[in-house]
């Protein structure tokens, strides 16, 4: 299992409104050997589920209906503090880039191999757990 | 005559600026399209590699398809869109179920709310691949842009059957709206609400006139409707 210290697995919430997206990754990381503890498919079910399943990591696609990527960022950072973020995009122009750049928040495009995604999540709960 | 020459050089230049402007925005958003599927596509091929189960092995092989599929119909609606005429659907007209075509849309669609179909079926006169498609554009429109349920009411006017697709939620602004059948065209609301080519109207628009029909977009207090008229 991914643990950074060879603890509890590293636990990941996967918010993306493609089904498949959400599929490929839970299939891939619990592969990678992270616990997947729960899919939404807009920003306000991440919020929502960051309560009930208390993921370290969030997965967040940026562009979503109803309640997108950008306007979940600050809801999760002011209700679970705790909880770290990865955006992660199809594409990714200079805006995007520099807004999570200022928001100190990794972005990845999204990507058949989930190599750097696994590499990312690994660091944040690394740091998040040494703190 | 030099007065002249400058301005032909300023017009030349502003033009290939603007062509170019065009090129990258199309790039860009064939790009944005494509990457979710593709991506998806290639890491379902080595996740089918490594799944040691039936059970997900079936869930990818179905994955595989259904973004295939995806691409299939991106790669129609970019040919269409660019006037492509082997993309026009070439089945013969013939009477359809207005609610049977939509319904079989929304299944295709996977939308996790509810499709509404208050009143009676009617029937239209139009070739199956041409409703079908107009009926996912407006579908998955709704579901991408508005906010939950989706209404598809029917009901028969003057030129023949008027079908309404109603979604909830603010959606676009007025300048968004009435620019929403141009071509490529992705106002702030869609590029902030879900990746997309800005074509989808467009080419329901012209599926619906190669029918004899119309497409047209209107606020209704809070929702946005798509009305759809065709011969009966």
């Amino acid at each position: 299992m991914s643990s950074p210290n060879g603890s509890e697995p590293i636990r990941v919430l996967i918010a993306d409104d493609e089904a498949d997206v959400r599929l490929l990754l839970r299939i891939q990381l619990e592969h990678e050997g992270f616990e997947i503890v729960g899919e939404a498919n807009d920003g306000q079910a991440a919020l929502d589920a960051c309560v009930d399943t208390k993921p370290e990591v969030v997965i967040l696609d940026l562009l979503m209906p109803g309640v997108n990527g950008f306007e979940a960022i600050p809801k999760l950072r002011r209700q679970h503090p705790n909880v770290a973020i990865v955006a992660y995009t199809a594409v990714a122009g200079d805006f995007v880039r520099k807004e999570m750049a200022r928001m100190r928040i990794p972005l990845l495009l999204k990507s058949g191999n989930v190599t750097s995604l696994a590499a990312t999540l690994r660091k944040l709960a690394e740091t998040a757990r040494s703190i | 005559m030099q007065g002249s020459d400058a301005s032909a050089r300023a017009a030349a230049t502003q033009s290939a600026d603007e062509l170019d402007a065009i090129r990258r925005r199309v790039i860009n958003v064939v790009g944005h399209a494509l990457r979710t599927p593709v991506t998806t596509i290639a890491g379902m091929t080595n996740a089918l590699e490594a799944a040691d189960d039936e059970a997900t092995r079936a869930m990818l092989i179905e994955g595989l398809a259904r973004n295939a599929q995806r691409l299939e119909v991106l790669l129609d609606d970019l040919l269409q869109a660019a006037g492509v005429v082997t993309a026009l659907p070439v089945d013969e007209p013939s009477r359809l179920s207005v609610h049977d075509t939509f319904e079989t849309a929304w299944r295709g669609l996977e939308g996790p709310d509810s499709l509404m179909l208050p009143g009676d079926d009617v029937v239209v006169t139009a070739r199956a691949t041409a409703l079908h498609r107009i009926a996912t554009i407006l579908l998955d429109n709704g579901l991408k842009y508005g906010h939950g349920s989706v209404t598809v009411s029917t009901t028969m006017s003057n030129n023949g059957v008027r079908i309404e697709v109603e979604s909830a939620g603010d959606g676009p602004s007025d300048e968004e709206l009435s620019r929403a059948f141009e071509l490529l065209y992705r106002g702030e609301h869609a590029v902030t609400t879900a990746p997309g080519l800005g074509i989808g109207l467009a080419v329901a628009r012209e599926l619906a006139r190669a029918e004899g029909g119309t497409i047209e977009l209107a606020r209704r207090g809070a929702n946005i409707v798509a009305t759809v008229e065709l011969p009966a």
